[in-house]
Order: structure tokens, then C-alpha cells, then sequence
């Protein structure tokens, strides 16, 4: 079995830990005897999205980023065409806004990849920064994560999950976006090393377009679980 | 009046915390609450000059203060690092006569990024040396892109000289938002270490004016290189300083005259840069720079080494990705086996966001040549994580408790390294210091 990835914006601000949450997806297919490959496409260069079991795409990207917004919009029946055949989308805070319609901004208002139908509204008062935790009917395990972002997401009807701590998409209510080949999310930092039920359950969403249901090994996790009590510890304190 | 009793409140309080063998902002926090415009009251000497960026300050601030020291000047200077306003306050207040005159020649503030605003305005200020702009505490400053606003928006009115890394891109673009303000660049060569590609560049991709991608010539570390805007031309400037003929020693020549920076990594080079720029900008010597250089010594901090009964302990502070890279390069050229204590927090002065673990460029140190990583302090099983993660082959355990992960350190034979981030350094070498005894 192999797993491939398309890690789409590699060259761009790559900072807030994508890398580790591609080393997570890595390791834990690798671990389990599934091949995994990650391919990079920087700004300007050709990738073939629907050749991917999954597309990666993070970084802190925002409405004022044209130059990459320009380079996006020119991708969009890709993006598309590779949706509607079953390749898993793992969007990432910039990533997660530009597949909605819009971004919101005080001065103007500006065109986002339009895929989905929620807005990413500049207009707040206050960031969310913190410690999150969110519940998802998708995995066992509750979510844990750090949000870091000066804008709200509206118009959300399928979240991620449901806040426990922290703001999620600027409500404190919900968090992130799903659709059945699409996670979007606010949370990074990374995401993923911390929570490996949800590392596992995308492996296997990604995996199910070639090879249907699979059932993945557990793993370990000794890392995993201690990094989780240490902070599950704190968060009863507070 | 109430500048007055501010005065005689942060002399007294001074006085009293020396007593007691400290020092820190507290005689600042009081004088700003007798009097909120303290600082605008009082009367400054010519030269007062604010040394900031997200690395470097310390250092270059230190070394600034010695070269106008050794110039005859009697300097002023936060010299320990209290960079905040009250910090401030608390230097220039002690150091203030009755009249109202800060009883100097020349005073040099190394200043937090975030406090450029809070004070700007206020001081006669005559130049604000700005060395590069990181990913730092993210949560707290925002990213660099609304970190350079900001400070920029408080520029507006500054009409003194400002000297700036020409060779990073949101630091040079600050002129912009100055229109009364003079500006000079610093810079550093192409050198043999220079590379063509970034791989540990955060920033300073695109073009501040008019946001296309920039195009780079060379990178010396992270993203400080030469760069120019295919778009609108933004880039290579005129250098007041560039350094150049660069070797392994950190010698380097600045228009065909020599200096050797007191050390010989690139980001020493930038800071003795920033400092010849200046300098030579109000017309000190360039003797009087070059002997400063040579004999200049770190103070206690950023990097020392402590002996524990015969078994040196090297300890380095990493904060954010730039400066953990620079800190591991410094434990790479070492080829002996190696072990690392690695303690990070996640407190208010660290910044909540841990994520720059994955940014920084870890995978330097996950060598045959590292016998065993020690993972401590309050996130020790997220840094835990990275390296499992990163395939580190070596030994990998997690001691939460700091005094026990350096004790384990402690027992093994080979180099030993600590790095320690912003909240756990200070204990670390206590508990070092301690241990030593």
C-alpha cells in the first residue's frame, strides 16, 4: 500500500510547523509498512491534484497574499476535478481560508478560492490565541491544539467539532470545516504530532479512494499520550 | 515638581534594590506612576540611540556601548537587558540630575520591539539601529508582517537617523513609513557560507511595497541575504557598511578597512555591521572600533560554560526558530560525541505557541554524533515528539524536572550542551551554578 501527498505551498512562509505534520502522516504510515511519498508544489510549478491520495496545503497565508491567491485561482478545476474524485484535502489555517469564498477586511473586501461557502471576517477585536480543545464525532480522541489567528470564521454548517476550550472558528461553538474528503482546521502548531487518532483517521480517509476501507494498526503512541496528560493535566488546573 | 519627585523615587529605589543585590524595572514602574510623561520631561545628551530586533540586541547594544565608552563618552546603558519602558526608566531616571538633565554623553537602550512605540516620541531620540526581524513569541508580537506596521506606524513622526538591515527586507522597508527620518543600510557580503537557496527562510519572501515574490542573490542565514523586487526595485541599497573578504575567523574588511568581529558567525558580523554604520555616522573613529571588537567579552547569558567539578556544561538560550538554528550550528562544528538537555516552557515570556519547535531546523542535531537528547522543562514531551517524529536515531528520553534531566547530563561522558529557552534559562544556570558547588 502507499500513500501519496501533494504538499501544496511548500516555499511559501512555511512557518506554525506544517513540516511536522507531514512528518506525523509519514511515520505513522510508515511505521505500519505503507509507503508514503510527499511531493512539494511551490508557486508557479504543475502538479497533477488528482494523481494524489492527499493534498496538503497550510501556511498563514491570508486575503492580502495576492500573488499566491493569483497563483491559487489559476489551479481551481484541478482543485476541484481532484475533489469530486475522492482525493482527501487537509487544509490548514491559510489554507482553510482559501477555500472558502471570502475574506472580510475592514477596508475591502477580497475573493478567496470560493469552494466552499464560508468567510474568513478580519473585522474582530481581539485574536484567538490559546490552547483549544474540540470534541468530534470523527475520532475517538478529543482534539487538542493551538489556535493563533486575528479573524472569525463564518458561516460554517459542518464543523470539525465542538469547542471545549479556546475559540475555534471565533464563536467558542464550533471548530474547523469537514466535508467527507475535506478537513479544514484552525489549529496548528502542529496539529497532528499530539493527536495521532486524528493523524490515523486521515491515513485512512485518504487511503479509502484506491483501497477502500482500511483498517490501520495501533500504534505505540508512548510520546503521544504522555505530551496529551501533560497538557489535559493543566487545562483541569485552569 | 512631580518629575522631580520621580527622580529622587527612582534614585532612592535603585539605591535600595543595589542594597539588596538587584535590580530590574521596579524603580521605572514607580517613577511612571508618580509621573505618566517622565520620560518627555527630561533633558537628553546628542546621542541616544535604540538598538532593537528579534536577535542580536543584547549583544549588539553591549558591544555599541563599549566602542562609545572607549570613545572618552560617558555612556549609559540597559546593559542586562531590562528592555521594556520601565527598564528604560529605571536606567535614565537613576542617571538623572536635578535639573532635569540625564547626566550622559551618549545613551545606549537596548529596547524590545514592541516598546519602540512607547517611547519614540517621547525621548529625543536621535537613532534607532533595527538588526532583523524573526518569527518570535508569535502569539504575543503578531506576525513580522503587522510586527514591522507597527513599529513603522510609530516612525512617522521620528525625524533621526535610522540604521537598517539592508539585508532584510521588512527591516529596510521601515524607511517607508519615516518621511522625516535619515536613513543609512548595513549589510553583510556573499561569503563562502552564503547559500543560493533558502531552506530556513521564514520571511522575507515577499516585497513589502508591492507584494510580489522578491528575488535573492545570496542568503547568509535564514532570510538575510541580498535581495531586489523584480516589480517595483525595492532593494539593494546604497550600504553605509557592508562587510566583505569574509573568512572562518570573522575577520572582514567594510570599505577596504579591516575588523574581526569578537565572533565569527554571520549574525556577529551583522550586529558589528550595524554598529560600524552607526558609528562611523557620527564620526568615531574607526581605531576606536576595531580595538572595541577585539577586546570585547560576552557577559554572562545568551551562551556560557559552566564547570561542574571538572565537566564543562555549554549553555545556549534558544527562543524562536533564527536563533535555535544559529545556537545548533555552534554544536554542530563541535565533531566530538555530543549530549544535549533541551529545556523548554511554554510561560507568558516564552509565548504561549510552541510550533516554532518545527520550524526551527532541529534536524541539525539529530546526528550519529548526539548520543542522547534529553527532553525537559514544561513542554518536554511536545520537543519530545519532534524529534520521535524527525527520525532521531540516537538515545531520546524525557526528564520533565530540569534539575534531574541535567544530572542525567551530568553522568554521561561526552560534550555536554544545554539549550535552554527564555524562561528556563535563568533557573537552568542556577540549578548549574548550584551543582558546581
Amino acid at each position: 500500500m502507499e500513500l501519496k501527498i501533494l504538499w501544496l505551498y511548500h516555499d511559501i512562509k512555511d512557518v506554525f510547523g506544517d513540516m511536522g505534520n507531514l512528518q506525523v502522516l509519514k511515520k505513522r504510515c510508515h511505521m505500519r509498512g505503507i509507503d508514503c511519498f510527499v511531493t512539494t508544489c511551490g508557486i508557479k510549478e504543475e502538479a497533477d491534484m488528482s494523481m494524489y491520495d492527499l493534498v496538503y496545503f497550510g501556511t498563514n497565508i491570508t486575503g492580502k497574499d495576492a500573488y499566491v491567491l493569483e497563483d491559487l485561482r489559476q489551479r481551481k478545476d484541478g482543485i476541484v476535478q481532484a475533489l469530486n474524485s475522492g482525493v482527501f484535502f487537509l487544509l490548514i489555517c491559510g489554507g482553510f481560508q482559501a477555500f472558502g469564498k471570502r475574506y472580510l477586511y475592514e477596508d475591502e473586501t477580497i475573493d478567496a478560492l470560493g469552494v466552499f461557502s464560508y468567510q474568513s471576517d478580519y473585522r474582530v477585536k481581539a485574536p484567538c490565541i490559546g490552547n483549544v480543545r474540540v470534541s468530534s464525532s470523527l475520532v475517538t480522541q478529543e482534539i487538542i491544539g493551538f489556535e493563533n489567528h486575528p479573524y472569525r470564521i463564518s458561516g460554517i454548517t459542518d464543523p470539525l467539532g465542538k469547542v471545549l476550550l479556546g475559540k475555534g472558528n471565533g464563536d467558542g461553538m464550533t471548530e474547523g470545516y469537514v466535508q467527507e474528503h475535506v478537513f479544514g482546521t484552525n489549529l496548528h502548531g502542529p496539529l497532528l504530532p499530539k493527536n495521532p487518532a486524528l493523524a490515523d483517521k486521515i491515513i485512512e480517509l485518504a487511503l479509502q479512494r484506491r483501497y477502500g476501507d482500511v483498517a490501520l494498526q495501533p500504534l505505540e503512541d508512548r510520546y503521544e499520550q504522555k505530551a496529551r496528560e501533560a497538557l489535559q493535566k493543566r487545562f483541569k488546573i485552569a | 515638581m512631580r518629575t522631580r519627585i520621580a527622580i529622587i523615587a527612582v534614585t532612592l529605589s535603585k539605591w535600595l534594590l543595589s542594597l539588596l543585590g538587584r535590580g530590574g524595572s521596579l524603580p521605572g514602574a514607580i517613577a511612571l506612576k508618580i509621573d505618566p510623561d517622565f520620560l518627555s520631561k527630561l533633558i537628553y545628551p546628542e546621542h541616544v540611540v535604540l538598538v532593537s530586533g528579534t536577535n542580536g540586541k543584547t549583544t549588539t547594544a553591549n558591544q555599541l556601548y563599549e566602542v562609545l565608552s572607549n570613545n572618552g563618552w560617558k555612556t549609559i546603558s540597559n546593559l542586562k537587558g531590562d528592555n521594556m519602558k520601565m527598564g528604560i526608566v529605571s536606567l535614565i531616571g537613576s542617571h538623572t540630575g536635578f535639573d532635569r538633565k540625564v547626566r550622559a554623553d551618549a545613551v545606549v537602550l537596548e529596547i524590545d520591539e514592541l516598546n519602540i512605540p512607547l517611547v519614540i516620541d517621547e525621548m529625543k531620540v536621535s537613532a534607532l539601529i533595527m538588526n532583523n526581524l524573526f518569527r518570535d513569541q508569535g502569539d504575543r508580537l503578531g506576525s513580522v508582517e503587522a510586527l514591522t506596521k507597527r513599529i513603522g506606524d510609530s516612525l512617522r513622526n521620528f525625524s533621526g537617523l535610522l540604521v537598517l538591515n539592508g539585508n532584510d527586507a521588512n527591516v529596510s522597508s521601515l524607511k517607508q513609513y519615516a518621511p522625516h527620518a535619515r536613513a543609512c543600510y548595513f549589510g553583510v557580503g556573499c561569503s563562502e557560507v552564503s547559500q543560493h537557496s533558502a531552506k530556513e527562510a521564514g520571511e522575507g519572501k515577499f516585497c513589502p511595497s508591492c507584494k510580489k515574490q522578491l528575488s535573492y542573490t545570496y542568503y547568509n542565514y535564514a532570510h538575510m541575504g541580498e535581495f531586489i523586487c523584480p516589480d517595483c526595485g525595492f532593494g539593494n541599497f546604497d550600504y553605509a557598511a557592508k562587510a566583505e573578504n569574509i573568512q572562518k575567523d570573522g575577520s572582514f574588511t567594510v570599505n577596504g578597512m579591516p575588523f574581526t568581529s569578537p565572533q565569527n558567525a554571520l549574525y556577529a558580523i551583522y550586529n558589528c555591521c550595524a554598529i560600524i554604520a552607526y558609528t562611523q555616522s557620527i564620526g568615531i573613529c574607526t581605531d576606536v572600533i576595531v580595538r572595541t571588537f577585539a577586546s570585547f567579552e560576552f557577559r554572562a547569558g545568551r551562551t556560557e560554560t559552566i564547570n561542574v567539578h571538572g565537566k564543562p556544561v555549554t549553555m545556549m538560550l534558544i527562543k524562536n526558530p533564527a536563533g535555535a538554528n544559529e545556537t545548533m550550528k555552534y554544536i554542530e562544528d563541535d565533531k566530538e560525541m555530543k549530549d544535549i538537555v533541551i529545556i523548554v516552557n511554554d510561560a507568558e515570556g516564552d509565548g504561549r505557541d510552541v510550533s516554532w519547535y518545527w520550524d526551527a531546523d532541529f534536524e541539525r542535531i539529530m546526528q550519529p554524533d548526539v548520543a542522547h537528547i534529553i527532553c525537559s522543562g514544561l513542554r518536554a514531551y511536545d520537543m519530545a515528539l519532534r524529534f520521535f517524529y524527525s527520525g532521531y536515531e540516537g538515545d531520546l528520553q524525557v526528564i520533565e524536572e530540569p534539575s534531574a534531566a541535567l544530572d542525567r547530563l551530568l553522568e554521561y561522558k561526552e560534550h555536554a550542551y544545554v539549550m535552554a529557552n527564555y524562561t528556563a534559562l535563568a533557573p537552568t544556570r542556577a540549578l548549574l551554578e548550584r551543582k558546581a558547588r
